[in-house]
């Protein structure tokens, strides 16, 4: 038997131990193709003016002039002000409902599974139908909201009309969504609680007060963190509940980022100024991520 | 300190009746120990104690006084899991101090009985560790500590050795009985290990099927079981049973076994011929012996080094022996069985109530 070929048997032994790396490539170009393009082509767009001319866009590299946009930008600060109330507000209302919830409806004894399914409900409406649905139920001449106003003696509020309730109508409809998504987090983290563990306490003195504050709420941070996380980053890109609702109006009281981005593109056509909205967007929400990160892992280390 | 009273307990899940008028005095210092195969409600009851688990009629008191209707936090007792149920988000310093900060116990006391507990149970190096950086028998330690830092007037005890190996068991076992003489503190112990009972307990308590089968110090049970159950449950390897009915009386009173073999009885008021009955024989009350009134053939020998014991297939199915050491015995050999007739258990055979036959038997 003759000597098999030297360089051939290089080729196969480099294959091999390449093998590994060799077989992330349909990964890392479906990354390319979906992740990374886009991405790269926003932040192209952020630096350029884009115009529609003679049925074609016409490309020019102007990075100045968008940060003069955005600075010229008189409705931004109210805008980026607003998301933060609505996060803030919003989501602090919605873990505190949620965890309320998952403790409640954990320590129940019976109807669990029930409750479970009904808290789900608000999660499946669409949220175009969510939208319409509280639009007419904020209405002020027949709304139901205005109605049980009525029935105690207080006349009818302008719910979406007025400067001083858009943002807080919005944050309403927002907490009735997402509570259940809350919930559904935290109560499958307090099913998992170590039953034992909250017994040991019980029996070791704690009242229920001191069991919720130095057991249960730190053997669940985990997962509070998890939900908060989460929702923050949602409630910070939210839009069809504002665009349905209020538009953003009156005025900007309601009008949140994601609003803003969308009158950026598609009214103002602004497709430059737009897309750099959009960096700034997602710089605020990967440090929220960040943020989270480092949140779960000083969590997780204790 | 305390005594702990149980009387008349019930416990019922829905419908389902678990307990049925339980009745048990703990005197104060005692060790007790819980005993009995899985579900029957030894476990329950400790949680009854501990308030962890409503009772459904009866009374419960700790100290003479009544603690049906208070929390868990209030009895003053402390508990040690099977599972140790030790805090995973605080460190060995803050499962030990857990209850005294609860109570806000001055910081300097704290720190003063976390350590004398830790030094107690050898945890002294492990303070600053979170309980998954633990092995097993740690974490059992910590578990433990965190019971008696309290100093509290009751320690009940859920299997906590249950999770540990063998060898480990075996010290553990020894640790808190030594403990207990320390401390000297009533402590009232479940397990499902006959072993475990029999070596820690200073009375305990066989339980079956939400009952009380007897309740004895542990050679009172194991040398005079109540019920054919107890006889059973209790002594490894476990004691041979016959069944059959009786025949004859007074001196000539001898079992007929199912298998057709003759047992002598000793002589009884209790003992009717044609009555049914059980007559159980522990391993060692059987010997080996040229002109045993039992035949049967070797099945398997197991030397365990300071004692053999020899399986011997008969009619009335396979009988354990505690042999001689030096005994060597090929299987399948025949031998025949010599019982020690004073030695021999009498059970009533529906009931598996103990028949006593006087004093004059033993």
């Amino acid at each position: 038997m003759s000597r098999p070929g030297a360089p051939r048997r290089g080729i196969v032994e480099a294959l091999n131990r390449t093998f590994r790396h060799w077989s992330l490539l349909p990964a890392v170009l479906v990354f390319a193709l979906l992740t990374a393009y886009p991405i790269v082509n926003l932040l192209r767009m952020a630096v350029s003016t884009i115009e529609f001319r003679e049925g074609r866009e016409i490309w020019s590299f102007t990075p100045l002039r968008n940060w003069d946009l955005l600075l010229a930008d008189s409705a931004l600060g109210p805008v980026v002000f607003n998301t933060i109330v609505f996060v803030v507000v919003a989501v602090a209302i919605e873990m505190v409902a949620g965890l309320a919830l998952a403790l409640l409806i954990g320590g129940l004894t019976r109807g669990k599974a029930i409750m479970r399914t009904l808290m789900i409900i608000p999660i499946l409406v669409p949220p175009v139908a969510i939208g319409s649905m509280f639009k007419l139920m904020f209405n002020h001449d027949f709304g139901v909201f205005n109605q049980i106003l009525g029935y105690v003696g207080i006349a009818p509020v302008s719910w979406l009309g007025s400067t001083s309730l858009a943002l807080l109508s919005v944050i309403i409809v927002d907490v009735w969504h997402w509570v259940p998504f809350i919930f559904l987090i935290l109560f499958a983290a307090v099913e998992g609680l170590p039953k034992e563990v909250l017994e040991a306490a019980r029996v070791d003195g704690a009242t229920r007060w001191q069991l919720l504050r130095r057991v249960t709420l730190p053997l669940l941070m985990p997962a509070l963190t998890v939900a908060l996380v989460f929702r923050a980053i949602l409630a910070f890109k939210t839009f069809d509940e504002v665009y349905l609702l209020t538009g953003g109006g009156p005025g900007t009281s309601s009008e949140l980022l994601s609003l803003h981005l969308y009158k950026v593109f598609f009214e103002q056509n602004q497709l430059g100024y737009g897309a750099l909205l959009s960096v700034f967007t997602i710089v605020g929400v990967l440090s929220l991520m960040v943020l989270a990160r480092w949140l779960t892992q000083r969590w997780s280390l204790r | 300190m305390a005594s702990v009273s149980i009387r008349h307990v019930d416990k019922a899940f829905g419908p389902t009746v678990v307990m049925k008028g339980i009745d048990l005095e703990v005197a104060d210092g005692e060790f007790v120990v819980l005993v009995g195969a899985s579900g029957c409600g030894k476990s329950t009851l400790l949680r009854m104690i501990a308030g962890l688990e409503p009772i459904s009629a009866g009374e419960i008191a700790i100290g003479g006084e009544r603690v049906n209707e208070l929390e868990p936090r209030e009895r003053d007792i402390a508990m040690v899991f099977q599972s140790y149920a030790l805090y995973p988000h605080l460190n060995v310093r803050g499962n030990l101090a857990f209850s005294l900060e609860l109570r806000k116990a001055p910081a300097a006391e704290v720190e003063a009985k976390c350590r004398q507990t830790a030094g107690v149970l050898d945890l002294a190096q492990l303070l600053e560790r979170y309980p998954r950086q633990l092995s097993g028998g740690q974490r059992q330690r910590v578990a433990m500590g965190r019971a008696i830092v309290r100093q509290p007037r009751v320690f009940l005890f859920d299997e906590p050795l249950s999770n540990l190996d063998a060898k480990l068991r075996i010290a553990m076992r020894t640790e808190i009985r030594a403990l207990h003489q320390r401390l000297g503190a009533t402590s009232i112990y479940v397990t499902h290990d006959q072993v475990e009972a029999m070596t820690m307990a200073d009375r305990m308590v066989v339980m079956n099927d939400g009952r009380i089968e007897q309740i004895g110090a542990p050679l009172e049970v194991y040398d005079r079981p109540s019920t054919l159950y107890v006889a059973r449950f209790i002594g490894a390897p476990s004691i041979n049973v016959f069944e059959g009915s009786v025949e004859g009386r007074g001196a000539q009173a001898r079992l007929r076994t199912r298998g057709g073999q003759y047992l002598l009885l000793p002589a009884g008021p209790q003992v009717e011929p044609g009555r049914a009955i059980s007559a159980a024989l522990r391993p060692e009350h059987l010997a080996i012996a040229p002109d045993g009134s039992l035949h049967g053939t070797v099945s398997v020998v197991e030397n365990l080094g300071h004692e053999t014991y020899v399986y011997v297939d008969t009619a009335d199915g396979r009988l354990c022996v505690l042999a001689e050491r030096s005994l060597r015995l090929p299987p399948g050999a025949p031998v025949s069985l010599a019982p020690a007739l004073q030695a021999l258990h009498l059970f009533d055979a529906p009931s598996g109530q103990r028949i006593d036959a006087g004093e004059a038997r033993r």
